[in-house]
């Protein structure tokens, strides 16, 4: 049992009779934390796998890790939201959220590594949790307002009317103890309320957990919010230890402003080249030429990748909601259109691209006042701040076309009748289950079929960082490569344990073999433990190689994370490990997915990635002509029978049945999972031992 | 581009018919194909409805301030074969698709693209710009 990292319990919250209890950490302290934590609560707990999102027993989880609230870098902000989704099509799969800031720290700082939250209240409430003691709220005075003014709102009535440095006594109890602190939040706004699909849960400015819906999974709770405020601290089985890791990693592999290994060639692009030399400030990529700001970054980071900006608009945006919408070519109106974005709680990545994909219908006469969509927004001044503040709004509050959006925009496009004809022309990119096109799924394959195999687009950059954008924007530059193609393969190959570097291989062939796919399964297993469980943040984590740390650059991963695991808990873990704990996770997911319905059939992309060649360069290791180089991936599709064929193999490697696609009762076994399999046999949904 | 080169460019005065004629919005069969390219959600396409939304997509900032302020960070890639013909069959716009052909000989990477062609459309956005301004400046005054 650990000595570190945890506190000790975990509130469970049942909003239909309004009961609190703790669960024990120790009870669910071999799932690491986490996600394998929120999965193992969610089994338990969820006897019926099959129902909705917006069943009232749908359980929603906010995780922390042992990481939480520690100094581990990068890797102390984190908190992870799981549950049944709304948003994935054909089925909304149980699946996962994340998001920064400062939240999982302030529950640890309570006395609690996370909070299960169950059934639905008959009136608005929030959770009020200071230190030990939890009450349920009435939220009616909350019910309506946007998400900044709702966490004000918090703010003053847990900590009155404090300014930022003061000092309070959060209880009027004897050594309840001071703070600085403002409680911390995360709530849902007008989309949440409004059971929209695409609604997300917003924290502190602009910290969005956006995947999922589960902001209109907590607006069919009537749960507004849940604010947490503590004044204990996280237990460190090697303090001394941690804090030496810590200045380590950040003098080995930060970014030195004073002196950077790494420096971009070309200051106009410094956002861009951010992505491969980490420089503070670099994640809103569209912000970095005009406007005043200085980085910020959550809790515990190193790295501190976003910027507040000196509008105070788009604070804590830092990624894919800074390119909501730009098209008038000002600044501030970018900023004002995603702060909008963020205080009605929808999810950007439902929406980013939605409001290009319209205009095209627009303008091919399909959409607009009286047109086979109608709609009266002012699609004639697409370019005007009026038009993203009337769009979003419709969005959140489901007047004029905002009624189909707010079911998402695949919803939309399916009952419109568009769904086949525009995902096979790529009039709408759209791959698998629902989502939008992230990294080009006929290519960076491990990103697509990672997508397709779990429940939704993965979202982690480790990888691509290094194989994509290094190479991209070296390239854009005119830079050589910062390492040569089969020299990156072979050290990520050698970093993850995987030991081929042909699983980093992206040419035609390459995309296809046993390499590839145990290159795939290591992913998938890394980041369902060190990234989801223990809280490692995306755009840190893995580091395999490293383009700061010197001549060698040699990366912290996979040295690191076990000795920052070992100093936090006291736990000896090996990098293998770890790998195990990732894929029993992954396993135990995927058993949730196959009992609410997946089969084999149903993995298969949209038709595009089949039938339409890519046409933009798109740099990528790959053996062509028997040598290694960074191919540029033209007029590449995905095979479908060569696909069929490596999703069988992938299955057989993951200890599935390969017809089914089903975890069977061997592997589930051998991985400690026999109640799952009981669970799976009793549903007529065990893969076959052997097949 | 360097700055000797860049002062050797000259485009005749255009027309006020010819500006409106450049900067009119397009329809579906008349767009043109961006590619936005970012680390927080990958290649998006962008389809291009007006020069000026190109001057914005590609450079990154409001089209008749594209002097003043320079571009932004964000790669913006172009077919630029593609760009130089619809700069010249939709647009219009034939002498600024000559010498963005012209410029692009030898600039085989984004950022070398991008010096190459910002001094022409810089010239020519004022141009443009000088056209409207005085157009504005000589319509009647609101009683």
């Amino acid at each position: 049992m650990a000595i570190g990292g945890y506190v000790g319990k975990i509130l469970y919250v049942n909003l239909t009779d309004k009961s609190t209890k703790e669960i024990p950490t120790a009870d669910y302290e071999e799932w690491g934390g986490g996600h394998g934590m929120g999965s193992a609560l969610f089994w338990d707990l969820v006897p019926d796998k099959t129902i909705d999102g917006f069943d009232p027993d749908n359980l929603v989880t906010f995780m922390a890790s042992p990481f939480s609230g520690t100094l581990v870098p990068s890797s102390s902000g984190r908190t992870e939201v799981q549950g049944i989704g709304v948003q994935q099509y054909p089925i909304a799969w149980f699946t996962r959220s994340n998001f920064g800031g400062r939240f999982s720290g302030q529950m640890k700082f309570a006395g609690w590594d996370g909070i299960a939250v169950q059934g639905k209240s008959e009136t608005p409430v929030w959770i009020n949790v200071v230190n030990d003691t939890v009450t349920i709220e009435d939220a009616s005075g909350l019910w309506g307002l946007n998400t900044h003014e709702t966490q004000e709102e918090i703010w003053a009535l847990v900590a009155g009317d404090k300014s930022v440095s003061d000092w309070w006594e959060i209880s009027s109890s004897r050594d309840g103890g001071r703070t600085t602190q403002k409680p911390a939040v995360v709530c849902i706004g007008p989309a949440g309320e409004n059971l929209n699909r695409n609604a997300c849960l917003i924290h502190d400015a602009g910290n969005g957990g956006g995947q999922g819906g589960f902001g209109g999974i907590l607006g069919a709770k009537n749960l507004k919010a849940i604010s947490f405020i503590g004044t204990g601290s996280v237990p460190i089985a090697d303090p001394a230890g941690l804090a030496d890791l810590r200045l380590e990693i950040q003098d080995r592999f930060g970014y030195n402003v004073d002196n950077p290994t790494l420096e971009t060639p070309v200051p106009a692009l410094s956002g861009m080249y951010g992505l491969i030399n980490g420089s503070p400030g670099y994640g809103p990529i569209m912000w970095t030429a005009a406007g005043a700001g200085r980085p910020q970054g959550c809790m515990g980071c190193f790295k501190n990748c976003r910027i507040n900006t000196e509008s105070g608009l788009g604070n804590g945006d830092q990624c894919v909601e800074g390119l909501y919408w730009s098209a008038s070519g000002e600044l501030i109106d970018q900023l004002a259109a995603v702060t909008l974005l963020d205080q009605v709680g929808t999810n950007v990545y439902d929406m980013v691209d939605a409001h290009p994909y319209l205009l095209n219908l627009y303008k091919m006469g399909v959409l607009g006042p009286g047109k086979a969509i109608p709609s009266d927004l002012p699609w004639d001044r697409y370019d005007s701040p009026e038009f993203i503040e009337a769009f979003t709004l419709a969005v959140a509050n489901r007047t004029d076309i905002g009624a189909d959006l707010a079911d998402g925009l695949t919803r939309a496009v399916i009952k419109w009748g568009r769904w086949e004809e525009d995902t096979t022309s790529g009039l709408l990119p759209r791959p698998q289950w629902g989502f939008p096109e992230h990294y080009d799924p006929r290519l960076e394959v491990e990103w697509s079929y990672g997508s397709l195999f779990g429940d939704r687009d993965i979202n982690e950059h480790g990888i691509n960082w290094l194989v994509h954008w290094m190479p991209t924007v070296t390239a854009a530059v005119g830079q050589a490569p910062l390492m040569p193609a089969e020299e990156l393969a072979t050290r990520i190959a050698e970093g993850t344990g995987v030991g081929d570097p042909k699983g980093w291989d992206y040419s035609a062939e390459g995309i296809y073999t046993d390499a590839k796919a145990k290159a795939v399964a290591w992913h998938r297993h890394y980041t369902r433990f060190w990234k989801q469980s223990i809280g490692m943040c995306d755009w840190a984590w893995p580091m395999l190689i490293n383009f700061n740390a010197g001549d060698d650059y040699d990366g912290a991963t996979p040295t690191y994370e076990p000795l920052l695991f070992k100093a936090v808990t006291g736990t000896d873990m090996t990098w293998e490990q770890s790998l195990e704990l990732g894929r029993k996770i992954w396993n135990l997911d995927r058993a949730i997915w196959v009992l609410q319905g997946r089969t084999r059939e149903m993995e298969v992309y949209t038709n595009y990635v089949y039938d339409k060649p890519t046409d933009v360069p798109y740099f990528l290791p790959a053996i062509e002509n028997g040598e290694w180089g960074y191919s540029i991936c033209l007029g590449r599709t995905l095979d479908r029978e060569k696909f069929d064929d490596f999703k069988t193999r992938f299955y057989k490697l993951e200890g599935w049945d390969s017809t089914t696609g089903w975890p069977t009762r061997a592997g589930l076994s051998e991985l400690g999972l026999s109640e799952v399999a009981d669970a799976l046999d009793g549903a007529g949904k065990l893969g076959a031992d052997g097949a | 581009m360097t700055e000797a080169s860049e002062a050797q460019v000259r485009f005749d005065a255009p027309s006020l018919e010819f500006v409106q004629h450049a900067i009119r919005e397009l329809g579906f069969e008349e767009r043109f194909t961006v590619t936005k390219m970012s680390g927080g959600i990958g290649n998006t396409r962008v389809e291009v409805y007006s020069f000026p939304q190109l001057v914005n997509v590609l450079f990154g900032t409001k089209w008749d301030r594209l002097a003043p302020e320079g571009s932004k960070a964000t790669l913006a890639w172009v077919d630029t074969d593609s760009l130089c013909r619809w700069l010249h069959d939709v647009v219009g716009d034939t002498e600024l698709a000559d010498a963005v052909r012209a410029s692009l000989e030898g600039a085989d990477y984004f950022k070398a693209q991008v010096d190459a062609m910002l001094p022409l459309f810089r010239e020519r956005v004022a141009q443009y710009r000088t056209v409207l301004d005085d157009v504005a400046d000589a319509a009647p005054a609101a009683p």
